[in-house]
């Protein structure tokens, strides 16, 4: 009678560790879609109210980071002083994720990884802007390329200082938690199976131990 | 009758496993992809088998591979295809192997284990289709392993010549297979010593008939290590480098691979430490776990030679001894009930299916390289020049142009005569400096965006005004 609720009880654990993982999607998978290397241009210098803003549509429901590059040149005489604001928003204009960085601590000319750890919505429009406050020099600027040379296919309308640019696109690299693909759900499925037909095997081995030895014992 | 026909099955089985692992990894040699390595192995390829002795001579890995790729070339032409498929060819064997003298050692569900870890290995793949000698390594590391355990329970003439020569054969593929082949012998010593000290004699007069086949090669081979002891390409080992070992070795690019493959390497062991315990299968137990630790400590003696002279290990130098680790972890796991190990199956073909279908991304779909040969083949001319600012891919850039001058932007005089140079500018790498544009009246104009393997670049047309 134990030994057969410890057996409801393994497998009602693996069927409900299994349905975690598929439907529910409680274990996601890493991905990340990046740009290709093309002929970068610059922005004009982003610093108060000129604000340089980027909408795509995301591939997966959580986004880990968003990283742009961005040239700090403009900024090296003042000594990089300034703060970096990052927000990310939705279709609705709900704030998603919002960072404040030192201008110090982005990098220069590569990529600078703005951690924004949100469940975001796939297949709707985002954006994300980026300003400079607190700035004494020109400002620096953000480094975008041709969209037909970036291929990146999330990238939507680049917007700089309020005007549109249509054929452009962020020099960008998202960082995703997606759902997990075919083979990743069964490799998953089947070593909860394989852990769950082990506990059973034990427990069916140590049954017939036990009823060997009831067996010696009467016979005895 | 009825245990003849699930006999068959198991058979049929492994077979059908091997043709479809055979079959995917042709499918994934249709490409001209190819790294630094393989660029050396194709250029290599060019000398005659004595120019490839001396090359490989001041290189530092030993000749046969290159040998027996250079045999294949002579018999089935030049084409990277041929390459690919002759470094298939090893781990088919191998497989055909356990079907063979692993199941008749152990038994089916051991070979069947085998084949079905073997294909999930998450490197095999990648490997398995590259132009370089770690497949052929395995074969024979894996062969003078289970030999080693075929000889110990009967001493026959004829095993004793297959393991010197397998030995020898990895020995002359590649170095940390012949330090996996040292370990094999050593531990080969320590089972005579202990069960069987009659048979110590014949082993030193192996070791000696080894050491002696091996001469040759040995002064080349003190040499290069002295050569990479001074210098050598490998980055730092750190403990961050160690844990990453893991992960190549067990990462699918599903999460927790690793961790699932370190739970059944511990499982598989702990099973067979309870069989030595209980004195069930003890032979065969202590066999499966020294061959586990082969892999183990050809790392470890890598990482403490690096931490002694120069960092010489990388994590692949590791392939060639990691068969025999699905070897113990197939002995460890074959007295699970059948249904364990068929959902055990099960996990190994999808582990296989998602690493196919990563290395498939990696071969066909991961760079630019077909639509850069496109451009090329259209528009470049024999005269013209291509000049690159990526110093690291200069060999690669040779395979890839094998009729062109490439000059490096460093060595490029602007004032000879050209009709065409086509630069290749890989960001982050030597500036092209746009005053050369007015001191040599040159014009220069952007193409496109174009890579090779992973070096991605900007490509520009520079003429003469």
């Amino acid at each position: 009678m134990k030994k057969n609720l410890i057996r409801i009880g393994i497998l009602i654990v693996t069927i409900g560790c299994m349905l975690s993982i598929w439907p529910l999607g409680v274990i996601m998978k890493e991905s990340e879609s990046k740009s290709k290397a093309a002929l970068y241009y610059n922005s004009g210098p982003i610093k108060d109210a000129v604000v340089f803003k980027q909408t795509f549509i995301p591939k997966h429901n959580y986004i880990e980071s968003i990283s742009i590059q961005m040239n700090r040149d403009n900024t090296f005489e003042k000594g990089h002083e300034g703060e970096v604001l990052f927000v990310l928003k939705d279709e609705n204009e709900i704030t998603l994720s919002k960072s404040v960085t030192d201008l110090n601590q982005v990098t220069n000319k590569d990529y600078y990884e703005f951690v924004t750890k949100t469940f975001v919505k796939k297949g709707k429009k985002h954006t994300y802007t980026i300003q400079v406050t607190e700035c004494e020099s020109e400002g620096p600027s953000v480094r975008f390329g041709d969209s037909m040379d970036i291929e990146l296919e999330e990238n939507q309308l680049l917007s700089y200082g309020g005007a549109d640019f249509p054929e452009y696109s962020t020099v960008a690299l998202y960082r995703y938690r997606g759902e997990l693909g075919i083979w990743d759900v069964l490799q998953f499925e089947t070593i909860l199976l394989f852990i769950a037909s082990l506990f059973l095997f034990q427990i069916n081995r140590e049954n017939k131990f036990e009823q060997k030895k009831d067996k010696n014992g009467l016979n005895e | 009758m009825q245990y003849k026909i699930k006999k068959n099955y198991i058979q049929l089985i492994q077979w059908g496993f091997i043709l479809i692992f055979g079959g995917l990894c042709v499918s994934l040699s249709f490409n001209n992809n190819i790294w630094t390595d393989e660029a050396f192995t194709m250029q290599i390829l060019h000398q005659d088998y004595w120019g490839i002795i001396l090359g490989t001579a001041i290189d530092v890995h030993p000749p046969l591979y290159y040998l027996i790729a250079k045999t294949a070339q002579l018999l089935f032409g030049t084409s990277l295809l041929v390459q690919k498929l002759i470094t298939i060819l090893p781990v088919l064997l191998l497989m055909i192997y356990a079907t063979r003298v692993i199941k008749r050692l152990f038994d089916e569900k051991v070979s069947l284990l085998f084949i079905l870890m073997l294909m999930a290995f998450p490197a095999i793949t990648e490997y398995a289709v590259q132009v370089r000698m770690y497949t052929w390594a395995m074969l024979f590391v894996t062969i003078c392993g289970v030999t080693a355990y075929d000889l110990f329970l009967e001493s026959k003439k004829s095993k004793w010549i297959i393991f010197t020569l397998v030995g020898l054969a990895a020995a002359y593929t590649h170095y940390f297979a012949l330090l996996s082949v040292a370990l094999i012998y050593g531990y080969l010593l320590l089972a005579f010593l202990i069960w069987k000290r009659k048979e110590v004699k014949k082993w030193f007069l192996m070791s000696i008939i080894t050491i002696i086949a091996y001469s040759p090669w040995i002064a080349v081979w003190v040499w290069q290590l002295l050569k990479v002891a001074e210098e050598y390409v490998i980055p730092d080992i750190t403990a961050k480098t160690v844990i990453s070992y893991f992960d190549w070795a067990f990462n699918t690019g599903t999460p927790f691979s690793t961790q699932i493959y370190e739970l059944l390497f511990i499982l598989s062991a702990a099973l067979l430490i309870r069989n030595i315990v209980k004195k069930s299968e003890k032979g065969e137990s202590v066999y499966a776990l020294w061959m586990m630790s082969i892999p183990i400590l050809t790392t470890t003696i890598g990482v403490i030679i690096s931490e002694l002279m120069n960092p010489i290990f990388n994590s692949r130098y590791v392939f060639p001894a990691m068969a025999l680790l699905f070897l113990g972890f197939a002995i460890g796991l074959r007295h699970l009930n059948m249904i364990s190990i068929t959902i055990l199956g099960c996990f190994l073909v999808s582990s296989f299916g998602s690493q196919y279908q990563e290395t498939r991304y990696v071969e066909y779909r991961s760079t630019r390289v077909v639509e850069t040969e496109a451009f090329f083949e259209e528009n470049l001319q024999e005269d013209d020049l291509i000049v690159y600012n990526f110093t690291g891919y200069g060999f690669i850039y040779e395979y890839y142009f094998p009729d062109n001058e490439l000059i490096y932007l460093g060595d490029m005089d602007f004032a000879r005569e050209f009709e065409t140079v086509w630069y290749m500018d890989t960001y982050n790498q030597l500036y092209f400096d746009d005053k050369l544009l007015e001191n040599y009246q040159l014009n220069k104009e952007f193409v496109g965006n174009y890579g090779i393997e992973h070096d991605e670049f900007k490509l520009y047309k520079i003429t003469k005004r």
